[in-house]
């Protein structure tokens, strides 16, 4: 099962508008670098900044309340869509979808 | 008054400073601004002219356009004043080595001459030659003074050369000040800070720019982007969590497509407020308490709340206990303003206490009261306290009017009123000398009074004004025609199944067809087909009820009050065997409870005299969806079931009657044959 293949499929299902691949490992804590994204450059850089501080800041949070505790996914629903982001240790997916309901 | 500074001469035209000195003053720099440097700045004017008084600074007041220029000059002064002193400074060092040297030397050479000295004195006067001795001594003597002239003039030569170089770094200090003193007093135009540090701040936003690469990756070069992605890429670390959270990220997309979670479930319920409402318990709370002024406490027998909005209450006060009212209990009846709960707002005067009040629903002005003794009178707020008129004793009741009832005419000022001594008047108010008419209850038919039965309550419907209700002291409810042609057919009907008297009588303001009545142990509710029994009832309670009525908002609910000073709610949608709500108001009874036209508020009052404000929840007070069309069902189905009851209990009867006179048939046989054959016998002896 390769990075490709998860990509595809993550892509075809429905209503997913974008996918972005972010680089977590950083010192600064500024931005994430976007290794892989189906959006153009500039929204992903967008994306991948903005979304590295809130993934950090709800981490903490988690862990804050209760160290043994740690971010497992965080969705942020909006009126136009849901950014779905899963977090790792080094990299977060970020799938940004239109739940058509 | 404002303080105004003027400055009356401007330093430009003080012209140069004095020095106290016998020379004038000689310029030694003139710095000239540099004009072809003045496009370069921008003129700022005016200035900011704040003056910092720090304690190392003097008060520098430059000229702005020349400020560079000034500074340059500024700049090579104090470096070359900077060379020179250290040109001293070297120069000085430099003496001193020489002179140390010079000395060590001399040191030295004294050193040596002394030792030769020496051996030679020793030589000479080892070989005895005194004059020899003499001679050498005198030369070492005049080489060491000559040695020593040297010494000393070399040593003032450095002195006068160091002298010089002092003057000189002296000279050259002296001149820097002058420069600086000629600066100071040079033509000042608009002073500026020239020796405190400029801060400029300016307000920026962050433009998200890609940050956060390594140091060496240069964010806008594409290739090495592209070369430090491919690298990410191929790492093995990255690829399995990249699966991992594929697989994750794909659930909860496919959970998203599924089910939308966040979608509004109930929809109905909430534009309507009252499904969450429904949850809440309904509760009454007291809101304020009117006590009776007068210091002998009397029941409060009758509440009525003014119409049209009901912001007063007016409360009937006397004692129903037969004989045993105090003798300096006061007659008066109050109209208390819901606002003011300390003082009521009007009292009326009756002659003998009121049993009863009712407000004219027509004009919030008038009530009508009936008194302890029979009479009948009425008043108008706007007149005062004492009655407009009181019917006159002759004719009026013969016993305490426990009910009157406005009636709805065009006049609106006629009204009817009941009593235990078994007639029921009706009065027009403008003429309150005579009643328009009697009613005597009697059962019979035959108007006689001393099998009439007590009235106790009234209940009039506007909508069917020809009918009215009466409830007895008996347990009777008797329904009534007003405009029947004789007397005898003025009384319609009776109902009967209260094992009490009845002190409360009101028809569904929704149903008009089912009445309350409150009465004994009981509240019951009755249809007017079913005659013999109630359609509904409540659960026997401990106390006696003393009175109800209904919710003028909502067709299910009812009010009683009990003799333990408890009000229920009911709601017989909800439950029939127990109040929905019950709560206890006092400790005394309560005589009279009274619900005003919203629904919200009830005024109860009690045997020590004090009336109780209550306000129900809006739960209890809001109509319900198909509220109506349920209460209406559960009426008929009631209404059916006791119907059927009454049927059967009609059959048992008949069949009991036609048992009974089959019996009786048979008895008459049977007494026939023996008459017969006593006659037989009779006939036979003849």
């Amino acid at each position: 099962m390769s990075v490709e293949e998860t990509i595809k499929r993550i892509q075809s299902q429905k209503g997913v508008q974008g996918i972005i691949i972010v680089n977590a490992e950083v010192l600064i804590c500024n931005a994430g670098i976007p290794i892989k994204t189906t959006l153009d450059n500039s929204n992903t850089v967008h994306y991948a900044g903005l979304i590295h501080q809130l993934v950090m800041k709800a981490r903490s949070t988690v862990r804050e309340i209760d160290p043994q505790n740690d971010l497992t996914f965080l969705r942020v629903r909006s009126k136009k869509n849901e950014i779905m982001i899963a977090p790792d240790k080094d990299y977060f997916l970020i799938v940004i979808q239109n739940p058509s309901e | 008054m404002e303080h105004v500074f003027v400055y009356t001469r401007k330093r430009r035209e003080f012209g140069r400073p004095c020095h106290f000195s016998d020379r004038p003053a000689e310029l030694i720099v003139d710095i000239l601004p540099d004009a072809g440097l003045r496009a370069e700045f921008v003129e700022r004017n005016p200035l900011p002219a704040q003056v910092q008084c720090g304690p190392e600074w003097s008060e520098h007041e430059v000229s702005a356009v020349n400020s560079m220029t000034m500074m340059m000059t500024m700049m090579t002064i104090m470096t070359t004043t900077m060379m020179m002193i250290m040109m001293n400074m070297m120069m000085m060092t430099m003496m001193t080595i020489m002179t140390t040297t010079m000395m060590m030397i001399m040191m030295n050479m004294m050193m040596m001459t002394m030792m030769t000295i020496m051996t030679t004195t020793m030589m000479m006067i080892m070989m005895n030659m005194m004059m020899m001795t003499m001679m050498t001594t005198t030369m070492i003597w005049m080489n060491m003074m000559m040695i020593m002239t040297m010494m000393m003039t070399m040593t003032m030569m450095m002195i006068m050369m160091n002298m010089m170089m002092m003057i000189m770094t002296m000279i050259m200090m002296t001149m820097m000040m002058m420069t600086m003193m000629m600066i100071m007093t040079m033509m000042t135009t608009l002073p500026l800070q020239v020796n405190t540090e400029r801060l400029e701040s300016e307000a920026r936003g962050m433009n998200h720019v890609e940050g956060g690469w390594p140091k060496d990756i240069n964010p806008l070069d594409m290739e090495q982007t592209m070369r430090y992605r491919k690298k990410v890429e191929k790492d093995e670390h990255y690829r399995s969590a990249i699966v991992r959270l594929g697989s994750i990220m794909e659930h909860y997309i496919k959970q998203n497509n599924a089910v939308d979670i966040y979608q509004e479930y109930f929809t109905e319920g909430q534009e309507e407020d009252d499904e969450e409402e429904e949850q809440e318990q309904p509760v009454a709370r007291t809101i304020s308490v009117f006590r009776d002024p007068g210091a002998v406490k009397r029941w409060v027998t009758a509440l009525s709340w003014s119409p049209a909005g009901g912001c007063k209450l007016a409360a009937a006060y006397s004692c129903l206990d037969f004989q045993r009212a105090p003798p300096n209990m006061s007659y008066d009846s109050y109209i208390w303003d819901l606002e003011n709960h300390s003082r009521p707002e009007m009292s009326l005067k009756p002659a003998s206490p009121l049993v009863c009040l009712e407000y004219n629903p027509k004009d919030s002005h008038i009530l009508l009261g009936g008194g302890y003794n029979g009479q009948i009178a009425y008043w108008d707020t706007r007149k005062g306290s004492h009655p407009v008129e009181t019917s006159p004793i002759e004719v009026s009741h013969r016993e305490p009017v426990y009910k009157v009832i406005w009636l709805q005419s065009k006049t609106g000022t006629e009204a009817f009123s009941g009593s235990t001594d078994g007639q029921v008047l009706w009065w027009d108010i403008r003429k309150l000398s005579e009643p328009t008419e009697k009613l005597v209850l009697d059962l019979s038919r035959k108007g006689d009074l001393g099998h009439a039965l007590g009235c106790l309550s009234l209940e009039f419907e506007t909508t069917m004004p020809t009918k009215f209700m009466v409830g007895t002291k008996q347990g009777l409810v008797v329904s009534c025609n007003r405009k029947a042609k004789t007397p005898a057919e003025k009384i319609v009907c009776t109902y009967s199944g209260h094992n009490g008297s009845i002190y409360a009588l009101q028809r569904n303001p929704f149903f008009p067809k089912y009445f309350l009545t409150v009465a004994g142990w009981t509240a019951r509710i009755w249809s007017e087909d079913v005659k013999e029994s109630s359609i509904m009832s409540t659960r026997s309670d401990r106390v006696h009820l003393l009175d109800g009525c209904w919710s003028p908002v909502r067709p299910s609910v009812f009010f009683t009050v009990k003799m333990d000073g408890t009000l229920d709610v009911w709601d017989f949608l909800f439950n029939q065997k127990d109040p929905t709500l019950s709560l206890k108001v006092c400790d005394e009874a309560l005589w009279s409870l009274r619900v005003q036209d919203n629904g919200h508020f009830l005024a109860c009052g009690s045997q020590q005299g004090t009336t109780t404000l209550l306000e129900i929840s809006s739960g209890l007070c809001t109509l319900q969806r198909n509220e109506k069309a349920l209460a209406s069902e559960m009426f008929e189905r009631e209404t059916k079931g006791a119907k059927i009851l009454e049927e059967q209990q009609r059959e048992i009867r008949l069949k009991e009657r036609s048992r009974s006179e089959q019996s009786k048939e048979e008895e008459r046989k049977e007494s026939e044959k023996v008459e017969r054959a006593k006659e037989l016998l009779e006939r036979a002896e003849r």
